[in-house]
């Protein structure tokens, strides 16, 4: 398989429920594969190839062996090799990528009602439902899925344990908790929902035209078992819950999702954007209200651990607390390590912006906030990385959305912002939704002076390659911190160690070096040669340094 | 899976007497393969002087002591010295009834005859040889070679090692790929790994090249397509490129091609962590073939093995033996069980 198909488990060739000690013994053993002086692939790999192939692996350890971080991938590794249950569509992505439901709540309504479940498959399913519905009628829906589809494999189905049929126990469990405070709080906060729709019979089983999903990846050698070990979900459960500081970007749309499916996808699976693609096949359940169709998930690595690639930028300005989690990652999936006459890129990988086709606006969705949605997508997706997807943090009050509001009686629109733009974390979804959903305006645009090559090799001879290069670079060409850091969604503190040359302060190499990746493509400068000059500057500097996270 | 190389001898403990537990009856190698078509291992590697016919030998005895009969091979047509190892005469005799030299003489004589019948008995019991003495590298067309693997089948002995010539010959690969067990043996040093690498790299083009075939792309258009390729050739831009050919071939041919197996033995390892570049060697040419590459086998540099050589004796039966009689016992289980050598932490 590509490395560039292979997920981070394949990477460090470990099954996913390896412990702790056998991700880091993996780690060391793999990494003497791909050392620079390793005689196994000298005449196999170029140098450059191998170089990005130890990226790709230093990505992967740095997620699978965070817990947090792993249980998130994990997490959305078994969406992805769910198999055929279910099936998004295009209108899901969309919702996702606006973010119309905070994603750690996600998370945690998951975890909540997965402990409950059982965790079968069937109950992720209806978990999603759960999460895709929000607080309107989700729960009736799910109900129904208990109680009407595939009662005879459903172990939640009152036939399956030999129960007459009523409310399962569990659901219930589920519906009296959504009445506590803290979860009623955010109910309230949120655009009342219309009725339960009645419940329409599932449709025939829906797949993603081919035509309409350019795959990135084939999701089939995922979903056939033969790319990934699978985790049961039990043991993918078993992993540390998701705490409040991170988040997870599943693929759920709004609570308003729904929606007909619209004829074709206005996303094109691309580098970066985490789509494989071709939709698994299998029935689509619909209970009250269309179920969206999932994307496959990425087979390949998503940097942070769990994600979309390029799932959306969620929040404009947000400078995630999180090493590495606000900017885009070193490497999208599959973008970093493609096959260019050979299974691994042999140049630094970059994140590439997802390509969004113009939309054709649902059948409800107000005409012109339509195309402000559409705009805020592509605005903000190009700007998506996988990490984007799955930090969300709150939108300062000061950035008032500004996105479309639909009317709460449509059953396809965005939930309608209120007016002052109450945002906070026990606020309403829609300042969620929002903020999201707002297109990104710069503050000032981007200082376009030129430098020569005659300049810039003075600056290089001045100043070396390392901080104080790249700190006199952006302040010849009139950049500040905040413009870096306002497009990059890199933390200006980030941007401003790394001119200071504290690297300690900084995250792991590997995000330092997809840091400055977007910082010179965004300074028009030679990004290979600027990235490689200030790593070398990095490398220097802290080759003496005891790395306490070094496993050896 | 399967212990790792001196995990119950040290390194440094070699020669010293010190016996291991897996020479004890071990009911996996006891139980003997039933009849039918004798099970080929093909013992091949990159470049010659990595140890293979002394491998192939050695294996061969420990194989017949505790596993069951075997026939060993030497198919190094015009250089097999198989025979040296296990102390058998060399010398050749227009008269020998015996060998592949006979064998040959019968096919150009167009009599049909069974290699059972050329197989010399041995004083190990359960040990016979097909030696290559009588035979010349240019005798080994591709007629004689088909013929050859046809009468491998009427061999009696459940399992088959065969000597093949060192490097990547057509005639090699050909014998090679027809294996159940094809084992390559590699020295954990850059040359022979770089070889081996080569070694893999024909082995790999021409399974494909039949795989294209039976797909429907002629051999003509196979090799159009390899030329095409700039050097060194990368399996997945060939795969690629093929894939144009004949849309939906690309995924069939890498679905057969991660089917096939490769058996790795690092022989003349000298320290625990030379067992870390079998381990990264079978990363590295899974990750880059689409193969399937099983590390098998670590088997120490053993300084006395030149003294049993030279007296052409079978080193597993001599004294102070016990490291390379636990580590080929090791191999042997390893490819039975499908297990793998682990490295040092």
């Amino acid at each position: 398989m590509k490395f560039v198909n292979k997920n981070y488990y394949e990477l460090l060739d470990i099954e996913p429920r390896a412990t702790e000690e056998q991700v880091r013994r993996a780690y060391r053993q793999v990494r003497t594969t791909w050392n620079p002086d390793s005689i196994a692939i000298y005449s196999l790999y170029t140098p450059e190839e191998s170089a990005a192939i130890r990226h790709k692996i230093e990505e992967a350890y740095q997620v699978l062996s965070d817990p947090q971080r792993r249980a998130n991938y994990d997490r959305y590794l078994s969406m992805s090799v769910r198999g055929p249950t279910v099936v998004r569509t295009p209108e899901a992505f969309w919702d996702l990528v606006h973010g119309f439901m905070k994603v750690e709540r996600q998370v945690e309504l998951m975890q909540n009602v997965s402990e409950l479940l059982n965790e079968t498959p069937e109950a992720e399913v209806m978990l999603e439902q759960l999460v895709m519905e929000g607080t309107s009628g989700g729960t009736h829906s799910i109900e129904v899925m208990v109680r009407e589809e595939r009662p005879e494999t459903n172990r939640l189905s009152p036939q399956a344990r030999g129960q007459a049929p009523g409310p399962n126990p569990a659901l219930a469990r589920v519906m009296e908790k959504r009445t506590q405070p803290q979860v009623r709080e955010r109910r309230e906060g949120m655009p009342s929902a219309p009725a339960a729709p009645p419940i329409p019979p599932p449709p025939a089983p829906e797949r993603l035209s081919s035509a309409s999903w350019t795959p990135a990846a084939s999701p089939r050698d995922v979903r056939e078992g033969t790319a990934v070990p699978r985790a049961t979900a039990q043991e993918l459960a078993a992993r540390t819950p998701v705490s409040r500081g991170e988040t997870v970007a599943e693929g759920a749309p709004s609570a308003n999702s729904r929606k007909s499916p619209p004829s074709s996808p206005n996303v094109q699976p691309g580098p970066g954007n985490g789509l494989t693609g071709t939709a698994p096949s299998g029935d689509v359940r619909v209970s009250g209200a269309q179920r969206s169709a999932a994307v496959p998930l990425p087979s390949g690595p998503v940097p942070g651990g769990v994600g979309h690639a390029g799932a959306g930028n969620h929040g404009a300005g947000h400078g995630a607390g999180v090493p590495g989690t606000a900017a885009h990652p070193p490497s999208a999936p599959s973008n970093s390590v493609t096959p260019a006459r050979a299974e691994v890129r042999a140049e630094p990988p970059r994140s590439e912006p997802v390509r969004t086709e113009k939309r054709a606006p649902a059948a409800a969705m107000p005409t012109g906030r339509a195309e402000e949605a559409a705009r805020a997508v592509r605005s903000g997706v190009e700007r998506a990385g996988a990490e984007n997807a799955l930090r969300l943090d709150p939108v300062k009050p000061t950035e008032a959305p500004r996105a479309a509001a639909a009317s709460a009686s449509s059953q396809t629109a965005i939930p309608s912002p209120s007016p002052d733009a109450s945002i906070s974390q026990s606020g309403a979804t829609g300042g969620w939704t929002r903020s999201y959903a707002t297109s990104f305006k710069p503050t000032r645009p981007l200082p376009e002076r030129a430098i020569s090559p005659e300049q810039l090799a003075e600056l290089e001879s001045r100043n070396g390659m390392g901080g104080k290069y790249l700190k006199a670079l952006r302040e010849f060409k009139g950049v500040t911190l905040a413009d870096i850091a306002e497009r990059t969604k890199i933390q200006t503190t980030y941007l401003k160690y790394m001119e200071e040359d504290r690297f300690g302060e900084l995250p792991p190499a590997v995000y330092v070096e997809g840091f400055v990746n977007q910082v010179a493509r965004l300074l028009k400068l030679d990004v290979k040669h600027t990235v490689a000059g200030y790593m070398r500057h990095y490398q220097n500097v802290t080759s003496g340094r005891n790395r306490s996270d070094d496993p050896v | 899976m399967g212990a790792s190389a001196g995990a119950d001898i040290p390194v440094e403990q070699v020669g010293s007497g010190v016996s291991s537990p897996l020479l004890s009856k071990n009911p996996l190698l006891g139980k003997k393969s039933e009849g039918g078509t004798p099970e080929l291992w093909a013992i091949a590697s990159g470049k010659g002087g990595v140890g293979r016919s002394f491998l192939t030998a050695n294996l061969g005895c420990i194989m017949a002591r505790d596993v069951g009969p075997v026939t060993l091979l030497d198919v190094d047509f015009g250089g097999g010295n198989l025979h040296t190892f296990l102390g058998v005469s060399g010398a050749t005799d227009a008269n020998a009834h015996d060998g592949l030299g006979a064998f040959l003489r019968a096919y150009h004589q167009g009599r049909q005859t069974s290699l059972d019948a050329l197989a010399r008995g041995l004083e190990v019991p359960g040990m016979k040889l097909v030696s290559g003495v009588g035979t010349m590298q240019e005798r080994l067309s591709s007629p004689v070679r088909g013929q050859l693997v046809k009468a491998l089948s009427t061999l009696k002995s459940p399992r088959v090692l065969m000597d093949l010539e060192s490097g990547g010959g057509e005639p090699v690969l050909e014998l090679f790929s027809a294996a159940q067990r094809p084992l390559l043996v590699v020295l954990p040093e850059p040359a022979a790994v770089e070889d081996a690498h080569s070694f893999i790299r024909r082995w790999y083009l021409r399974s494909l090249q039949v795989l294209a075939a039976q797909q429907g792309i002629s051999k003509t258009l196979f090799l159009k397509a390899t030329q095409e390729e700039s050097l060194p050739l990368r399996p997945a831009s060939l795969m690629s490129r093929l894939g144009t050919l004949k849309p939906g071939i690309e995924a069939e041919l890498t679905r057969h091609m991660a089917s096939r197996t490769l058996y790795l033995v690092l022989n003349q390892v000298r320290h625990a962590s030379d067992v870390s570049v079998g381990i990264a060697l079978k990363r590295a040419v899974q990750s880059f073939f689409g193969i399937r590459v099983r590390f098998v086998g670590a088997v120490r540099y053993d300084a006395d093995a030149w003294l049993s050589t030279r007296r052409r004796r079978l080193r597993v039966r001599e004294g102070s033996s016990d490291a390379l009689n636990h580590d080929l016992m090791q191999l042997i289980q390893n490819v039975i069980t499908e297990q793998e050598c682990e490295g040092p932490d």
